[in-house]
Parts: structure tokens; C-alpha cells; sequence
């Protein structure tokens, strides 16, 4: 018995002193930490990327507790409005702003990488030195950037580095790891960039890039806010005074200048062969293109001798009011009475306006014919519906067929006449007769 | 003007011109240098001898290659796994094997070396500890009895006799080593023995004695050694240190009571002490990379092999102590860094650095 | 100073010499090349400022640049003709702007050395004066590192300077400019000695040359006899003799400490080819224009030694030297320890550049790198006392801040050509160190922001 108790009284008893020393030191070396470091700390991101300039997301907690002002870029505003309303300061506004790679040049980097025998890191890429033949500013390719990115919003794609604008929280890193600076951050808010750093001369820069800025300075010619800034061979843009109107997007001769938000802002190799057509649509912003449709549109009817929009915009309304009107008073008896009166009203109008421009067509009589007893079985029609409820339900589908065969009538509607749902209808109309 | 393209041309940093000795040139000549040994291991304990160091060649670069492949392509590791590394690795096992090793011994060491003691860390360059070393101290630990059989030197009538390994036939031929028999038996029984056998410091010197397949022949370790030397490959530093270290701490004891502790020349020509001090401790993966931390790392290992085997329980200390300091090794480089160049210069009217 | 030559004590290699390719006791002078592109930023410093517009004349000599700073050079163009256009050069990583000239048809071409000039009447002239007339002839150091002369000439305010050591040791491969030039103009290299002990007030001089250059040693000694205050030194041959931090361990037995200059422990080192340059901006107010180029290597096919003006494009020197005889592994501007790759030979040529290499593939090795063995060859080769392969591993891992040594490196090459694994050893700690450079850079300017916001408020 006596030999259990000695080890057990032994072994307790050293517990219980090792436990009493570990108590002892616990209390002696307690370090007092604010509680409201580590309650900061929970609400911060925890990724330790450094955007905030200090070493980690536990340095930044104890700075902003220690009265400092910063900002953590990957946080949400909710998060950083929760840190302030627990330190008792205020939320400044800042302006979110994310990275842009400033090249895009497909031969940036492609030569470079057969050549050079040394460290796979763009740093050490740039101190050896330049390719013949290859972009001195531009984009590397080795992947610096993408390493020194936390956040998996940097990628090399054809050789150069691009950004992805969902997953980039503006910490600043790869602006740190790029050794020709060629990423800058802009304000979310800003649509337009032009991705280029040469300072080489035109000769030069169209020798060594497909893409890069040759200046020409058409961007500056157009903008008509006086917002690009031609230094040194290399156009910019100055954010405060751009505004958005994308004039310079479009004029650029080698579709440099570029618009974030739309998905393909990477002008590939066939795009750029498939000419300014598609690289318009795919650079355009809706806006630019409505624009440039209108106006195209303006310059037709000129040509065409034809008359000046106000007029046309008129007609047009006075057109649909009509056809409208007749639409309603298909559907509705009541209105129906009351159509001629209505009919007569937007004819008149529309006959103040003066007759439309260009000749009417050469009327065929074989095709007048045919359409006026078209026209004649469709009123007849709509008059048995008036007298009959039955036949009124389906009237809707005889009138669409009718309608359908005036419209084939109609030598500028050819597509109609394939149509399956139309002929379909006008079958069942000649049924119902 | 001759029609060649001058965008053939490469791009990379200064220098331009590199040194041709590269790191297959150094571990072959380090097999050069071992070969003295090997021939003089072969001599003294027969066929079997070179089995082993064979086998563990063998065995070592195939176990090489077989790892590298787990994450190198084919051309590559078959072209690293020949660099001389592995054989190296290979040669220094068989040497701190008993002759009497079987070949599943010699196999499950080969694979502990590389395995356990280098590819585990990363591959070449890598390694904390001599593989070599860890492999001998592992076979030490798991079969303790087939690592201490040793075979007595040219025994068995016929150099090209395979004696057979079963136990019986091997009373007759089998003993214990020097220091091995100092430890268990005591002092007087060992010089007893040498007496009666026959046995001098001068045969401990040319190898005369059983022991391991390299612990024997101090004096072809020596000439090999002789061999680095002269290419640069070791420098002095580790080596002499360690020997010295050894010597003046058993020297001491042995000043002290002559009747228990044995002298310190003994204790140089035996155990693996030469084959440790020159071949084992100098590796350059190892151990320091300065001059300063290589002789902190000689004593170290001098001190605590002296440590073993004049207090301890087993006869020989070679291995653990460069274990040990291999794990040091790190720490060393950390606070032994040589002095900038100018660091010492005192500037006119500056106060001392 | 031993029987065998000075020399430094630590570290150091002995690279093969392959000097017999280009034969130093002769040279030849460039025919005027098509044009000149002269670049403004070829020395330590700010770059030069154009001082002429395109479609400007120059005259042969005319100054064509000035100095962008305190720190920084006047630029003049050697050959009269008009200015073409100032479009950017690309010399390694720096875009430099530049002057692009085309030779007149009648422009004579640069004049060689004289053959037995006379000598310095220095009695009428003073230290400063001296400095200034460096400082318009725009001379900056000619063994590479293109610091402007006359800054190195005015240490701060209360350094004294009290030896004057001029570097002929030339102990880069392949090169032998220098020697051609101490061996067939020595007068001009000890004039110019001359004159800069008189410029800094400076008593005694060494002039270091390699034991391998014992014609050079032999004419300069012969030459130097009567001098006071200059002795001809015999170094050892061992790379890098030539770095000036060796040099003067040699000379005079002082170790610049780290991160400090010369001038911290009283000496100021300068190029034989400076001194030359010294010597013709006083005696014929000739500013720096043209230089001695070695062209060698064995894809070369007539290495030799040319006299070259500046910004003569490497395409021009290549074709005067007979063209590219098979192929070309690499193309170096410098020596092959320390020059710089290139491979644009339209690349022009500058005060700096003393050699251009064309190194065939037999006498390049382009090998892969091997895992550091921990050999320690490097740390017992680096003439600075550095660890080269702690440095090398804290930039693999992006530690720049704990490589801090790296500042102290002199890029000599020592430890990448002896390294067994064909380590990159210099690359890495070059990244190291232009890593250092920009986040203080960074951190200046974050301070200089919030000290410009603090003052606002």
C-alpha cells in the first residue's frame, strides 16, 4: 500500500508545486494589454499584408489603441465604422481607390525571358538590364507583383501583369514590388487610364510594342476638358479633370487608352487584327455608342435629303398614337366607336407635318389589289366581332394573321414572310373566313 | 562580317566569367582521398569489406535517386544523384560499418542516411546533420549487437574468404576494439591483451586492430586527408582543433591516473577519432562556414567526444559529439561571422569603434 | 611590401588572365563613326543638361551638356558636326536622355595622345584653379565608376588628404587599355599625377600596377625618375587589386572602414587614364572626349585596342574590329568579373566604358545553379569580409532589412566565380541591396510627406 502512496504523494505534491510556480510567474510576468487591442484585432482582417504600413494586424490594433490614425484598406466600411465607434473616433472618408498595371504592351516581355539567365524576379530581371527589341519600361512578366500580392488579385496574362479588380483591397504591395513603378492606384470611380510608362519616342515605341503610346497626342486634341497631359513622350491623364466622357478611348489610333469596367479591357492579338469595328463595340461604354448611333443615324437622313429630326421624331409619335389607338379600339369595343374621330385626328396632324420625305414606291396594281382585300377581310372581320362575342375571342389571332400577310405584302419586310407563327396565323385566319 | 545574330546573346549578371570547379569535382576528390582507406579496409578484413562498401554505395545513390525523383524531373535527378554526393555519403557508411555487416544492415543504413539524414531536410545543402553519421548512430541504437561485431583483422586464412556471419564461426575471429575493451575491461586488462597479442600503437596506426572498416588505418586516413589538403577542399581548422582538443583533455586524465585512463595517443589512432576529425566533421554542409566558428566547432566536438569517452558509457564518441555539434552548427555561423573589411580602422578623430 | 608585390590580405581569386588577346603595345584610332550618341547620364550623379537644341553646330569640343547638379559632369562632344535629335539611350537598367550627333563629313577625327608632351608648368597655377579646369573639362573617374573627378577632388570640410594612389593595376580579365595607355603615354599619366597631388595638396603618390605588366612597370618607373613624391608600386597580380579599398591596403596599408570613402582615412584613388585626361585639360584644354576601348574576346575577329570617341555605338567598334567570327555567347561592356551583359549593339559607348568583350561560347560557362553545400568558399574569398551565402539566402526569402551587409559589397565576383554550385551570388545581393536603396528612398520621402503635412497644420 505504502509503495502507491509515496510515488502518488510524491508526483501530487510536485504537481501541486510546479503548479503554484507556474502561478506565481503567470502573476509576476503578467504584461497588462488594453482588452480593447484584442477587440480591434478581431475586427481587422487578420491577413498581415501591411497595407496600413504597420507590421501586422496586431501592430495595427495597438497603434490605432495607442491614439494613432490609419486605415486598413481591406476592410469593410462597416468594420472600420465598428473600430471607430469602439475607440471613440471618427470615420474620415476616403475615396477607395484600386491598382492598375500600366502596360499592356503584348511585347513587353516575351523576348526578354529566352534570353536572361539569372533570378526568376523582376527586381533582379530589371538591374541586368534591357532586350534589344523589348519595351525598356514596360511590364516584366516574371511575377514580382503577383508574389508580393496577399489577396490573389494580380495575374500574368500574356507575359504582363493585370489586375483583378474584385480581389484587389489597394494595400499597396505590388506598387512596392513593381521595379519600374508601373502600378499606380486610381480612384474606383475612375473609368479611363492609359497603360503606358515609355518615354521612348514614337519611332521607338512603335518598333518594340504593338500597343504603347506613340504620341500623337489625338487624346489631348480631343478631350474637351483639357484633362491629358502630354510630358516626355508619354500622354497621362489628370484625374481631377477628367470627365468620363470617353472621347479619347475612341480616338486613340493604337487603342491604348482603356476603360476598367468593361470585362475584356486586355486587347488581344486577334482583336486587334479583327480592326477598329470590334474593338469599338468592345471598348465603347453604351453611352459613346448611343451617341455615335444617333449621330450616324442624323447623317443618313441629311444625305437622304430627309428632314430634320424634330419633324421626324414628330411624325414617328403622331405614327404610333395612331397605330396604337387602332390597337385599342381592336380590343375594345367601346373605344372603337369613338376611333374614327381619333383616326382622323392624328391623319390630319400627321398631314400638317408634310408628306414624308423621299418618293412613295411605285405602287403595283397586282399588289394593291391583293392588299386592299387583304385590308377589306381584315374590317370585315373586326365588324363580325363586334356582333359576336365567339368570334370576338379569337379575333385577335385572325387580325395578327391579316396583319401578318399585309406585312408580307411590304417588300422591305421580307423576314416576316418566314416567319412559322405568322404564317400559322394568317392559315387560321383564311380558316376562320 | 560573319552572318551571326548578335540576339543570341545572353543576358545575365556580372560575373562573366566562372571558376571551373564545381561541386562533382569536389565530392569524387573526396572519394579519391578515401580510397587509401577503403583499399587498406579491403586488406585488412577481406572480401566481405568490399561488399560493404560497395553495397553502401550503391545503395546510397540509388536511394538518392529514388528520392530526388519524388520531386526532380529524370534528367536532373539522375545528373545530382551522380555528383559524388551520395557516393561520398555511401563510402563514409561502409567505413564506420563492421566488416561483419549484413547486407539488410548495410541497406536500412544507406536508407536512413539519405532518407532521415538528408533528403527528409531538403536534399543537398540542406542537411543539419552528417547523414553518414546518422545513419551509423541509428544502426548503433536499433541493432547494437551486429554493429559491434567486429571482425579481427586478416583473420581467416584466405583474403577472398566470405566467412560465413553465423554466429559460432564468428567467436573465433571477432573481438572487441581497443577502446571497447578499455571501457568494459578495464585499462590493464586491455594492455594485457596488447601484449599478449601482439598488438602496438604502431599497428593501431597502420590499421592493424579490429574496428570498423575505416577506424583502423589512421595513417592512409592521414594521406588521404593529405590529398584535401592540398586541393583546399578542408582547411585545417576543424580537424586539428578536434585532434588537439582530444588529446589535451585525455592527456590531462591521463596525467592524473595513468593506471585507469589510457594514454592520449591511443586515444587518437583509435575509434574512428582520424576517420571522424578529417572526413566526418569537415563536411562542409555541416559544419561552420568561417574560420572562427570552425575551430568552435572543433573543440566543441573535441570536448564532448573526450567527455564520452572518458566519462560516459560508450567507448567511443566520435559520432554523438558531431551529432551534436552539427546541431550547433547554425548557432555558431550566427555569432562567428568574419570582421568586414576596415570594421577595425580607427578614423582620425573618432572615438574606437 | 613583400618581394612579390603589395597586395591586400583577405579574400581575393585568380581568375585566367586571357590579356595576350589584345596586344597593348599598340592601338588604333576610330574612323569617324555615322553618328554619335552621346548619353547624359553616364556618370554618378544627376544626369547633364543639354545645353544645344536639334539642328544645332557644334564645334569639336564644344560643351554640349552641363552639369545637373553639384554632383555631376559637363559633357562635350568630340567630333564637330549638327545635332540630330535627343531621343533616350537605354545603357543597362538606366534610361538616360541624350544628344544624338552627326558627324560632319569634314570632321576631323579624335586626336590621338601626344608621343612625348611636355611637361606641366604647374607654378602658375592653383589647387582650385586646377579642380576647376577638371570640373569644365567634365573628367570623370575612367576606370569604371564614372565619379566626377572634381567632387572627388573636394572632400568635405575638415578631411585632410595626404596620399594620392593612381590605379594601373587594371586586374579585370581581358582588359589592357590601361596598360597601353601607361606603356606608350606615360608622360601624360605622371603629369597628370603631377598635377592632382597639386590640386589636393597632396605630398606623396603610389601608382599601382600588377606584376603582370612588367613593360608597363619598367616605362613608367623609367619615366617617374626624378619625380618627387611618386613612387611606381608593384602589386601582386590577384583579382580584385584594382578595387581601390584593396589598392590602398596595398599602397599604404589603411582599411577603409564600411561605408565609408577613401577620403575618410586620407586618400583619394584615381584611374592611369584620369590622370591622363588631368593632364590634357591643363596643357591643352582639351576636355574628356575620347577614350582607349579594348575590344576582345574570341568572337571577335581583330581584338585590339582602339582609341574611341565617345558615344560611338558598340555596333561601330564591333565592325571596325573585323566583325563577329562565329558565334557569340555573350557581349559584355567591361571586364568579365565585373561588366555589364548587353544585347543591343546599338548601345553606345561612354567615359566609363573601358572594355567591350565578345565572348564565344568556349569561354563562357552558362550552367545551372546547384543547392549552396555550405563550402564556405565565398565568406574565405569576399576581399570585404562578408558572408555571401547569408546574404544570398536572406534575399532569397525577401529579408532584405537583416541584409543589411549587403550595402558594403563592392560587386567584385569574387564569390559567384569560386562558388562549386554556380550560386548567383552577385545577383542576389545586388537585388539586396537595390531592394535597401528604394525602401530608404521610400521611407524619406513617407517622412518628407509627413513632415510637409505637419507643417501645414
Amino acid at each position: 500500500m505504502i509503495e502507491v502512496l509515496i510515488p502518488a504523494g510524491v508526483m501530487g505534491g510536485l504537481g501541486l508545486l510546479l503548479s503554484l510556480a507556474l502561478l506565481l510567474a503567470a502573476k509576476k510576468f503578467y504584461v497588462y494589454e488594453d482588452p480593447r487591442i484584442g477587440q480591434v484585432e478581431e475586427l481587422l482582417p487578420g491577413a498581415n499584408c501591411g497595407g496600413c504600413g504597420k507590421a501586422g494586424c496586431k501592430a495595427f490594433a495597438e497603434a490605432l489603441v495607442a491614439g494613432e490614425d490609419g486605415t486598413c484598406p481591406v476592410c469593410s466600411q462597416d468594420a472600420m465604422a465598428e473600430i471607430a465607434r469602439l475607440l471613440g473616433k471618427q470615420l474620415a472618408d476616403a475615396e477607395p481607390v484600386v491598382a492598375h498595371v500600366m502596360c499592356e504592351g503584348l511585347q513587353s516581355s516575351a523576348s526578354f525571358n529566352g534570353l536572361y539567365q539569372g533570378i526568376n524576379d523582376c527586381r533582379a530581371a530589371h538591374l541586368v538590364g534591357q532586350v534589344d527589341r523589348v519595351c525598356s519600361y514596360g511590364c516584366i512578366g516574371m511575377g514580382t507583383c503577383v508574389e508580393a500580392c496577399a489577396f490573389d488579385a494580380i495575374e500574368i496574362y500574356n507575359h504582363v501583369a493585370r489586375i483583378i479588380p474584385e480581389n484587389c483591397v489597394a494595400c499597396g504591395k505590388c506598387v512596392e514590388a513593381c521595379p519600374r513603378e508601373l502600378i499606380v492606384m486610381i480612384p474606383k470611380g475612375r473609368q479611363v487610364f492609359i497603360p503606358c510608362k515609355s518615354l521612348d519616342s514614337g519611332k521607338v515605341v512603335s518598333k518594340v510594342c504593338e500597343i504603347g503610346c506613340i504620341g500623337c497626342q489625338k487624346c489631348v486634341k480631343v478631350c474637351p476638358s483639357d484633362a491629358i497631359w502630354f510630358n516626355d513622350n508619354l500622354a497621362e491623364i489628370n484625374y481631377e479633370k477628367c470627365t468620363q466622357c470617353y472621347e479619347c478611348v475612341v480616338a486613340c489610333p493604337r487603342h491604348l487608352i482603356k476603360v476598367r469596367d468593361l470585362a475584356e479591357f486586355m486587347v488581344t492579338e486577334e482583336d486587334l487584327k479583327q480592326g477598329f469595328d470590334t474593338i469599338a463595340e468592345a471598348l465603347w461604354t453604351e453611352r459613346a455608342r448611343e451617341k455615335a448611333e444617333a449621330e450616324k443615324q442624323r447623317q443618313a437622313e441629311l444625305a437622304a435629303g430627309g428632314e430634320d429630326p424634330e419633324t421626324a421624331a414628330k411624325r414617328a409619335k403622331f405614327q404610333q398614337g395612331l397605330d396604337d389607338a387602332r390597337a385599342k379600339a381592336a380590343a375594345d369595343p367601346e373605344y372603337a366607336k369613338k376611333l374614327p374621330k381619333i383616326e382622323a385626328g392624328f391623319l390630319k396632324k400627321l398631314e400638317e407635318l408634310g408628306p414624308p420625305p423621299g418618293a412613295a414606291p411605285a405602287v403595283d396594281p397586282e399588289l394593291e389589289a391583293k392588299r386592299q382585300k387583304i385590308q377589306q377581310a381584315l374590317d370585315d372581320a373586326r365588324a363580325k366581332a363586334e356582333n359576336d362575342p365567339e368570334y370576338a375571342k379569337r379575333l385577335p389571332k385572325i387580325e395578327a394573321g391579316f396583319k401578318a400577310k399585309l406585312a408580307a405584302l411590304d417588300p422591305a419586310s421580307k423576314a416576316a414572310e418566314h416567319d412559322p407563327a405568322e404564317i400559322a396565323g394568317s392559315q387560321t385566319g383564311e380558316e376562320a373566313q | 562580317m560573319a552572318d551571326v545574330k548578335v540576339e543570341s546573346a545572353v543576358l545575365r549578371s556580372s560575373p562573366h566569367a566562372l571558376g571551373s570547379e564545381q561541386v562533382p569535382h569536389v565530392m569524387w576528390t573526396v572519394v579519391l582521398s578515401l580510397a587509401p582507406a577503403m583499399l587498406a579496409a579491403c586488406w585488412f578484413f577481406g572480401l566481405r569489406a568490399l561488399l560493404v562498401i560497395v553495397g553502401a554505395t550503391i545503395g546510397c545513390v540509388v536511394f538518392e535517386y529514388v528520392l530526388l525523383r519524388l520531386r526532380i524531373d529524370a534528367r536532373k535527378a539522375m545528373s545530382m544523384s551522380l555528383d559524388g554526393s551520395a557516393v561520398v555519403t555511401g563510402v563514409l557508411l561502409a567505413l564506420n560499418l563492421p566488416a561483419t555487416s549484413p547486407w539488410w544492415l548495410v541497406l536500412i543504413g544507406a536508407l536512413v542516411a539519405m532518407l532521415l539524414g538528408k533528403h527528409l531536410f531538403g536534399g543537398l545543402g540542406q542537411n543539419i546533420f552528417n547523414p553518414a553519421l546518422v545513419a551509423r548512430v541509428f544502426l548503433l541504437l536499433a541493432f547494437p549487437a551486429e554493429m559491434t561485431t567486429w571482425l579481427y583483422p586478416r583473420s581467416g586464412a584466405q583474403f577472398m574468404d566470405l566467412p560465413s556471419l553465423a554466429a559460432d564461426n564468428l567467436d573465433a575471429v571477432t573481438g572487441a576494439t581497443p577502446l571497447g575493451m578499455i571501457k568494459s575491461d578495464g585499462l590493464q586488462a586491455f594492455l594485457d591483451w596488447m601484449a599478449q597479442s601482439g598488438t602496438s600503437l604502431w599497428s593501431m596506426l597502420i590499421g592493424n586492430t579490429g574496428g570498423s572498416l575505416g577506424e583502423t588505418s589512421a595513417l592512409l586516413l592521414l594521406i588521404g586527408a593529405g590529398l584535401l589538403f592540398w586541393r583546399g577542399y578542408i582547411s585545417w581548422h576543424v580537424p586539428v582543433t578536434y585532434v588537439v582538443t582530444v588529446f589535451v583533455l585525455t592527456g590531462i586524465m591521463w596525467l592524473v591516473n595513468p593506471n585507469y585512463y589510457a594514454n592520449p595517443i591511443l586515444h587518437v589512432l583509435s575509434a574512428g577519432l582520424i576517420l571522424g576529425a578529417f572526413f566526418m566533421a569537415t563536411d562542409m554542409v555541416t559544419s561552420p562556414v568561417s574560420a572562427k566558428g570552425m575551430i568552435i566547432f572543433g573543440i566543441g566536438c573535441g570536448l564532448i567526444t573526450a567527455l564520452i569517452r572518458l566519462f560516459g558509457s560508450f567507448p567511443e564518441g566520435v559520432s554523438f559529439a558531431i551529432l551534436i555539434m552539427n546541431g550547433l552548427t547554425p548557432l555558431i555561423d550566427r555569432y562567428t561571422k568574419p570582421r568586414k573589411f576596415g570594421a577595425e580602422t580607427v578614423l582620425r578623430g573618432e572615438a574606437s569603434a | 611590401m613583400s618581394g612579390r608585390g603589395a597586395t591586400f590580405r583577405r579574400g581575393g581569386t585568380h581568375p585566367p588572365e586571357h590579356k595576350e588577346l589584345c596586344d597593348p603595345s599598340t592601338y588604333s584610332v576610330l574612323p569617324n563613326p555615322e553618328q554619335l550618341v552621346i548619353a547624359l547620364s553616364q556618370h554618378l550623379g544627376a544626369p547633364a543638361k543639354a545645353v544645344v537644341k536639334n539642328r544645332d553646330e557644334v564645334k569639336a569640343g564644344q560643351l554640349i551638356a552641363e552639369a545637373g547638379g553639384f554632383v555631376s559632369a559637363n559633357i562635350h562632344t568630340p567630333l564637330k558636326g549638327v545635332v540630330r535629335s535627343q531621343d533616350k539611350v537605354h545603357i543597362g537598367p538606366v534610361n538616360s536622355p541624350s544628344v544624338v550627333i552627326k558627324p560632319a563629313d569634314d570632321a576631323e577625327p579624335v586626336v590621338g595622345y601626344e608621343h612625348n608632351p611636355p611637361p606641366l608648368d604647374l607654378a602658375g597655377l592653383e589647387a582650385k584653379q586646377i579642380i576647376d579646369k577638371i570640373k569644365d573639362a567634365g573628367l570623370v573617374g575612367m576606370g569604371g565608376a564614372a565619379f566626377p573627378t572634381h567632387v572627388k577632388l573636394s572632400p568635405p570640410p575638415g578631411v585632410t588628404l595626404d596620399v594620392l594612389i593612381i590605379n594601373g593595376a587594371e586586374c579585370e580579365p581581358y582588359l589592357t587599355a590601361d596598360d597601353c595607355l601607361m606603356r606608350n603615354h606615360p608622360v601624360q599619366v605622371l603629369e597628370g599625377t603631377r598635377a592632382l597631388m597639386k590640386s589636393a595638396g597632396i605630398e606623396r603618390a603610389y601608382i599601382g600596377i600588377e606584376d603582370n605588366k612588367p613593360q608597363s612597370f619598367a616605362v613608367m618607373s623609367a619615366a617617374a625618375e626624378g619625380l618627387p613624391g611618386i613612387e611606381i608600386l608593384r602589386c601582386r597580380t590577384r583579382y580584385p587589386q584594382g578595387s581601390e579599398k584593396q589598392l590602398i591596403e596595398a599602397a599604404v596599408g589603411r582599411r577603409v572602414p564600411p561605408g565609408k570613402l577613401p577620403f575618410s582615412v586620407g586618400v583619394v584613388v584615381q584611374n592611369v587614364a584620369t590622370a591622363a585626361a588631368v593632364y590634357e585639360a591643363l596643357q591643352y584644354d582639351r576636355p574628356l572626349m575620347r577614350r582607349l576601348v579594348t575590344v576582345s574576346g574570341h568572337a571577335v575577329a581583330r581584338p585590339q585596342n582602339v582609341l574611341v570617341p565617345m558615344g560611338t555605338s558598340v555596333k561601330t567598334l564591333l565592325d571596325f574590329c573585323g566583325g563577329l567570327k562565329g558565334d557569340v555567347a555573350e557581349v559584355v561592356m567591361g571586364g568579365p568579373m565585373m561588366g555589364r551583359a548587353t544585347s543591343d549593339i546599338t548601345e553606345p559607348t561612354t567615359k566609363a566604358t573601358s572594355g567591350i568583350l565578345f565572348l564565344a561560347p568556349d569561354e563562357v560557362r552558362l550552367p545551372e545553379e546547384d543547392p549552396c553545400i555550405r563550402c564556405g568558399r565565398c565568406v574565405a574569398g569576399c576581399p570585404m569580409g562578408l558572408v555571401p551565402t547569408e546574404l544570398m539566402g536572406l534575399a532569397m526569402r525577401g529579408r532584405f532589412e537583416e541584409a543589411t551587409d549587403a550595402l558594403d559589397c563592392i560587386e567584385c565576383g569574387t564569390c559567384a566565380y569560386i562558388c562549386p554550385s554556380n550560386r548567383r551570388l552577385v545577383h542576389w545581393i545586388r537585388l539586396a541591396k537595390w531592394e535597401l536603396n528604394r525602401m530608404r528612398r521610400r521611407a524619406q520621402a513617407k517622412q518628407k510627406q509627413q513632415e510637409a503635412e505637419a507643417a501645414k497644420s
